[in-house]
């Protein structure tokens, strides 16, 4: 093995093991609703009704400080 | 306010295959000191978006490779990439279940023993490149994907 590949190997393990520790943090959290067949947990994917709630909640909260900055 | 950050909070959008969710590549600033001095004028910083899965699938492979002692033998020959291509043909199927758009032979499959095969073969792999199972607890907590955040090499 070279010196140079053994470098590259180092910096491709440095650059993925984070990335690869995180991404299986993130496939663990999705398990239990999967388990329960809830594939339209947030855990999961975007729910259409969970943005829906959320652009009314901030268009909400964007009328009252726009209120209270008028008072 | 603080109800009002804690509602939108509740519902900000966690999943896995949101190619929208993850950053690859931080936009950087290319004004110096607020001033543009590109020809074009064009200073404004992009970042690159993509789900989490797309990315381990990167990452996955790289660190797979990572493990390559013979340059004469091809990646694709290494258990470790094996093991995550063997990953990925998973979730693949998991990912279409998840989108809706599964095919007819995958109809079915239920999403939870698709996902409990990827999690055996995650934990296959977990093992090739020397990372705690998936059960060791060690996963609990938030990683960080900052490259060279320490200076030593661990």
């Amino acid at each position: 093995m070279s010196f140079s590949y053994f470098i590259y190997c180092i910096i491709i393990t440095q650059f993925s093991y984070g990335r690869v520790q995180e991404a299986v943090h993130e496939f663990l959290l999705m398990g239990p609703a999967v388990i329960k067949d809830d594939l339209s947990d947030p855990t999961v994917q975007v729910s259409s009704k969970s943005i829906y709630v959320l652009y009314i909640f901030l268009v909400y909260a964007l009328f009252e400080l726009c209120y209270r900055m008028l008072i | 306010m603080l109800s009002y950050a804690y509602i939108i909070y509740l519902f900000i959008p966690q999943d896995f295959f949101d190619v929208t969710k993850t950053v690859v590549v931080e936009g950087k600033k290319k004004d110096i000191n607020g001033v543009c001095t590109k020809k074009d004028g064009d200073c404004k910083s992009t970042t690159i978006y993509d789900s989490r899965y797309n990315d381990m699938k990167t990452s996955m492979y790289l660190l797979g490779n990572a493990f390559r002692i013979n340059q004469q033998k091809a990646p694709d020959n290494l258990p470790t990439v094996q093991a995550a291509k063997k990953f990925f043909k998973k979730m693949n199927v998991f990912e279409r279940k998840v989108l809706g758009t599964s095919l007819k032979k995958e109809a079915k499959l239920s999403a939870a023993s698709i996902y409990l095969e990827a999690l055996d073969i995650l934990d296959e792999y977990l093992d090739l490149v020397e990372l705690p199972p998936t059960e060791s607890g060690n996963y609990d907590k938030e990683f960080s994907t900052l490259v060279g955040e320490s200076s030593r090499i661990t």
